[in-house]
């Protein structure tokens, strides 16, 4: 025991009570306190077990440079995992557990893996447990790692604020260089955004508790609020910025108390203050992980802002210019203090879960507690997130902030500026942007040098346990740069990052390399400066907001005639209609579209308009088929291919007029086709003559399939001549629709004749109204898109990416003529007539036959070729159905040289079955095309 | 092959309830005629009878507007009804799109907050254009009637999604009301 | 997230950016005579530098293309050119 609650001002109401559990225990505790703070207040000093070898553990800091103590945390109904006691604030009813400890942190049973340490160095996965195979001890090794209880359940209403936001300044850290900033900026008319991650702003002022421009802190911090506040200025607490990206943007989380979800703010700042401050290092010494050992400064912020005193016996291991205030400070509240300074030799703390005394030059001093200052850290990983440069400061020994992008700026500890004065005017010129007072830095320290070549274990990592000895190991490996020591021993990559033991580590390496820290240089900081939940990424993405397809117009007609809805192409679709079962409900769909009518809403389908006097000789560009001879009134169907020659998608396109064209793009694709549009005009045309309206959204499509359809066609209300002469297959008409415009494509998607009629989308409604009441005479069919698969696959018009692949080119898919014959230049041309374009092994679009008595093949079967000394794939089905029109199973597949194998018999192997069927041409429905014409 | 009926809440069409809480309403909003005029900037406000189509922070008070889109690219908000197609004298190109955009109306003291988690928005950013990304789709904002009254355009097709977004965004305004401790 | 400035709209979130490959890419005359290396050189050749960069993007909202000129090791934007002429 040695920690206790004394009076003072410490920022705590000592009129309210909470009560919590640690490890089964209960204690007391103020709003205001941590969880460690009330532990420590409580006389608990172990509260946690390190990672790998179990030793107990007490805190180190009072708040982010603390890595000891983690707990998992039960408040209700929430159980939330590795909470940081000195950053989580105490609510009442808290059950906390430390992670990695059992059945608790006093009495863990896994202790006994330290008297293994001398088997599990640094890097001992590199040398042991590898034979006969590290598999065999993974398992077990890898249950014992990990911090932290995962509760199963999901957490509802876990939902992360995400929130853009800009200003002028943005201040980070709200300690006296930061308010004093703030003050000057707010006083000069910018907008500031001042940021703490504590609760109650002040930073370091509370340690020393001494005044400030003759203010008690309290009073001090008090007024600089109401200052900032006054003018304007906007103060963000319990805010972690915990990256700097480029461009000046500042990500800022923001706690909202237990276990509720974060709120992240992307706050875009002119300019950026770091006035961060600077934390302890802490000193490598003989069993210096021990419980009781303690940062001062750490100790300092439990007295003034918890009210809580560590310790009433105290050694001090501490050489530099702050010695004496510290010591001041504890004798003020009246602790004993003995004072070691770099000189003394081989300090060695003694007693394992009891502290009992430090041994100094083999003279034992007792003490409760140990507070180690190995100099002050500036706080500058923010500085190097968006490429600041570090410089070393040999004078204070540490990398303080150099050069940067010019809207970057340190103040304060933070900027290597420790006098309180100092700081002030440091604060206050970075305000402004103005040059800082050129002051003589009086801060002087002589650093404790780590014991070299010694069988003491003396700890650089608590939360890794890396030792000097794992150092010194990877330096004799050559593991001496700084990136390969951290990798090797994993110093500096647990949650904490490195915050205290990267100082550390890296005069240990410097001492044994006989350089100074500053050549040893120091690795990257990258965000986030403290673990942050991923939820504030995910935000309002989740459930109906997670990728969410879009909704057709005809959605609630779809729902009333039972359509079973799924996403293709980015549009909740009808699948197909109906309760019962899905294959024969499809079927029945494909049938009825065979031999009646299909009703199909297609108004997914692209609509792109393009239109200039320049129209028609930019899609005769963009698109493979010549269309610079399509006539007003009449469709073509048309590829476009990438610059490589590759098939990226298949059109329907119609000509309006002289300079009018529409575009009807697969509905996947419709918003590549209009990018690809758009980037040729401007980039390759003149944009003054051609201009592309992508129009798809107003208007909405409903397809009339099969022997029928021309007559349930003619008991619309749309005027139109639907005799086969002067309405042939891919042509178009234009009338109108209860007055709105009608456009009319007679184009097929299914090979029977089929009329596509457009309205805008308003409209929709009431053409389905009247589409349905026709069609009942008629045994028409509400058709969903996976019968039209099967009716496109028996026809064999290909779908983009199903029926094609990366490597597919129009000639394989038989569209050979513009290749051989368009005079004009268009996108792909050169592409078509490479070596590998005219290779006779190419993959082609066959057909494939089956026995009706058979089953389907497997789509993405190999089609193999067994003649030499090893199988070979020389393709795959790309499309495989059980065809209800031709009731016998049917595919299409890309095939080497398919043109020349029609009629051979071909081995279809999947996963080990193996399968033979027959090489045909792709299409195996009204061949001739007889029916399409009619 | 997937029946997900039962896993997308069913859209509304073009119908959707308000959203008003004690800082905010939503609602949809009947605009009326829409046309996209492409082409140069004074020819198409000529064929709109308009002198200025409206970029951000412009406040659009009139019913009859234009919203500029892009350079060479307008939106005509109940202009005189043009013939879709190329017009050569003017060498512009017009398309009817009173089909395809829903128009939202947000209004209230947090209505630019509100905007402000689908997109980065301030007043004292202008940009010539009201085209903006938000949260992953593209539609229109811009100021309407008051300061504190906006538009949003955006495709039918996205409504269902946009909604569910500006009802979760409503909901983190109001809980994101100013307190004592931790804001101004 | 960075920022960009699209010479139309003005600066905007990266997010609203498509980058469209390296600036200064001549299609070639393909009516003519093309050798297999020079449409190889056309698709596939970038000159990736460190620092100075000239590249083609795209703004995405106004569907603007244009070059935007950076420096690939700090991030900066140097500068934004339109690419078109302004119409008439």
């Amino acid at each position: 025991m040695s920690g206790s609650r004394i009076q003072n001002n410490a920022l705590i109401d000592r009129g309210k009570t909470l009560s919590f559990q640690y490890d089964g225990k209960t204690y007391q505790g103020h709003p205001g306190d941590t969880l460690a703070s009330a532990l420590l207040a409580a006389g608990v000093k172990i509260m946690g077990r390190s990672f790998k070898y179990h030793r107990p553990r007490g805190v180190w800091g009072a708040w982010f440079d603390d890595s000891n103590a983690i707990f998992n945390i039960a408040l209700g109904a929430d159980l939330h995992p590795n909470c940081p006691a000195t950053t989580t604030y105490l609510e009442d009813g808290m059950q906390a557990r430390s992670v990695n400890a059992f059945p608790s942190a006093r009495f863990d049973i896994k202790a006994m893996l330290d008297w293994f340490s001398p088997f599990l160095p640094a890097g001992f996965y590199y040398k042991t447990f590898m034979r006969p195979d590290w598999h065999w001890f993974e398992p077990t090794i890898r249950k014992m790692a990990g911090l932290g209880k995962l509760d199963d359940s999901v957490s509802d209403g876990y939902q992360s604020d995400q929130i853009h936001q800009s200003c002028d300044l943005l201040i980070i850290g709200a300690g006296p260089a930061g308010l004093a900033a703030a003050v000057n900026a707010s006083k000069n008319g910018s907008a500031v955004v001042l940021v703490d991650d504590h609760n109650i702003a002040g930073g370091s002022v509370y340690q020393l508790a001494s005044d400030i421009e003759n203010q008690s802190p309290n009073l001090w911090v008090e007024q600089q609020i109401a200052t900032i506040t006054k003018n304007g200025g906007r103060i963000l607490l319990s805010t972690t910025a915990y990256g700097v990206y480029d461009h000046n943007l500042v990500a800022l989380v923001q706690d909202l108390g237990f276990a509720r979800a974060p709120r992240l703010w992307r706050m875009r700042a002119n300019r950026i203050l770091i006035t961060t401050g600077a934390i302890d290092r802490p000193i490598t010494f003989a069993n210096n992980d021990r419980p009781g050992i303690m940062s001062a400064s750490g100790a300092l912020e439990f007295l003034g802002r918890y009210g809580v005193l560590v310790g009433k016996n105290i050694a001090l291991l501490s050489s530099h210019s702050h010695t004496g205030d510290t010591v001041n400070r504890l004798h003020q509240a009246g602790v004993r203090v003995a004072t070691f300074t770099a000189g003394d030799n081989s300090p060695i703390a003694v007693g394992g879960k009891n502290l009992r005394a430090l041994n100094v030059d083999s003279i034992s001093h007792p003490c409760d507690i140990i507070l180690a200052s190995g100099g002050l850290t500036p706080l500058v990983h923010l500085w190097r997130h968006a490429g600041g440069r570090l410089e070393w400061d040999e004078a204070i020994q540490a990398f303080i902030p150099a050069s940067a992008t010019t809207s970057l700026r340190a103040a304060g500890a933070a900027n290597g500026v420790y006098e309180l004065d100092e700081a002030l005017a440091d604060g206050r010129a970075a305000a402004l942007d103005q040059p800082s007072p050129k002051a003589k830095n009086t801060y002087r320290i002589k650093p404790f040098l780590p014991e070299l070549n010694s069988h003491k274990r003396q700890w650089v990592d608590f939360q890794h346990d890396v030792t000097v000895k794992d150092i010194e190991l990877a330096a004799r490996e050559n593991y001496a740069s700084v990136e390969h020591l951290k990798r090797y021993t994993t110093l500096g990559m647990a949650s904490d990052q490195g915050k205290t033991s990267n100082m550390t580590g890296l005069s240990v390496m410097a001492s044994v390399q006989e350089r100074t820290i500053g050549q040893v240089g120091t690795t990257t900081f990258r965000p986030p400066f403290v673990p942050v939940p991923l939820e504030i990424y995910r935000g309002v993405r989740r459930r109906q907001l997670f990728n969410p397809p879009k909704r057709l117009a005809l959605e609630t007609q779809h729902r009333k005639a039972n359509a079973a809805l799924g996403e293709y192409g980015g549009w909740l679709r009808p699948a197909w209609y109906g309760e019962g079962d899905a294959q024969e409900t499809i079927n029945r769909e494909v049938i009825a579209a065979r031999n009646h009518v299909a009703i199909i809403d297609a108004s997914p389908l692209g609509k792109i308009e393009v239109i200039g006097p320049d129209a028609a000789q930019f899609v005769n560009f963009v698109f493979y088929n010549t269309l610079s001879t399509l006539n007003p009134g009449k469709i073509r169907y048309a590829l476009m291919l990438s610059e490589r020659g590759i098939v990226y998608d298949d059109a329907v396109i119609s000509r309006i007029d002289q300079n009018r064209f529409i575009i009807s793009c697969s509905s996947a694709h419709v918003d590549g086709v209009n990018n690809a549009l758009e980037a040729w005009r401007q980039d390759g045309h003149d944009p003054d003559r051609v201009f592309v309206h992508d129009t798809t959204q107003n208007w909405a499509t409903i397809t009339l399939s099969g022997p029928k359809a021309r007559a349930l066609l003619s008991c619309l209300e749309i005027a139109v001549d639907l005799s086969p002469d002067a309405f042939p297959h891919m042509t178009f008409q234009q009338s109108d629709f209860m007055s709105a415009p009608a456009r009319i494509a007679r184009v097929s998607f299914t090979g029977d004749p089929s009329y596509e009629i457009s309205v805008p989308t308003l409209h929709a409604p009431a053409l389905w109204s009247a589409v349905n009441k026709a069609g009942k005479s008629l045994q028409a069919a509400l058709v969903g898109v996976e019968a039209l698969a099967i009716l496109r696959a028996e026809k064999g018009y290909i779908i983009v990416g199903k029926d094609t692949d990366g490597e597919t080119m129009p000639h394989d898919i038989g569209f050979s003529q513009p290749r051989l014959r368009k005079k004009s230049a268009f996108v792909g041309d050169r592409a078509l007539h490479t070596d590998a374009a005219n290779a006779d092994n190419r993959r082609r679009l066959v057909g494939l036959s089956i026995p009706a008595s058979e089953n389907r093949l497997v789509t993405g079967a190999h089609l193999i070729d067994a003649s030499g000394s090893k199988p070979r794939s020389t393709g795959y089905v790309t499309s495989s159905y059980d065809s209800p029109t031709l009731a016998r199973p049917i595919a299409l597949a890309l095939l080497e040289n398919g043109a020349v194998k029609i009629g051979d018999r071909v081995t279809v192997w999947n996963q080990g079955d193996v399968r033979q069927a027959t090489v045909t041409m792709p299409c195996f429905y009204d061949k001739d095309g007889a029916l399409l014409n009619a | 092959m997937r029946d997900d009926r039962h896993k997308w809440a069913p859209a509304l069409g073009r119908k959707y309830p308000p959203i008003n809480n004690p800082h905010l309403s939503i609602s949809v909003v009947n605009t009326g005629r829409q046309t996209l005029i492409s082409g140069p900037y004074k020819k198409c406000l000529e064929a709109g009878k308009l002198t200025q189509a409206a970029g951000w922070p412009k406040i659009v008070t009139a019913q009859h507007y234009a919203l500029r889109l892009r350079r060479d690219r307008i939106l005509l908000v109940n202009g005189p009804a043009l013939s879709d197609g190329w017009q050569e004298d003017a060498g512009i190109c017009v398309s009817d799109m009173s089909s395809a955009y829903i128009t939202i109306e947000i209004s209230g003291e947090c209505a630019l907050e509100l905007l402000n988690r689908g997109t980065d928005l301030s007043i004292d950013a202008a940009s010539a254009s009201v085209a903006r990304n938000f949260r992953g789709y593209e539609v229109l904002i811009y100021r309407w009637q008051s300061p504190t009254q906006f538009r949003l355009q955006c495709h039918h097709g996205n409504l269902q999604a946009i909604w569910h977004l500006l009802q979760a965004f409503a909901q983190q305004v109001a809980a994101h009301q100013p307190t004592g401790e931790s804001y101004n | 997230m960075q920022q960009f400035t699209c010479p139309f709209c003005g600066l905007r979130n990266e997010t609203e950016f498509h980058f469209a490959g390296e600036a200064g890419k001549i299609r070639p005359d393909t009516l003519n005579e093309v050798s297999a290396e020079q449409w190889s050189a056309y698709l596939n050749h970038v000159a990736n530098p460190m620092g100075h960069s000239r590249e083609v993007w795209v703004h995405l909202p106004c569907q603007e293309v244009f070059i935007m000129q950076r420096d690939t090791l700090t991030m900066a934007v140097l500068g934004v050119e339109q690419l078109r002429r302004e119409p008439k």
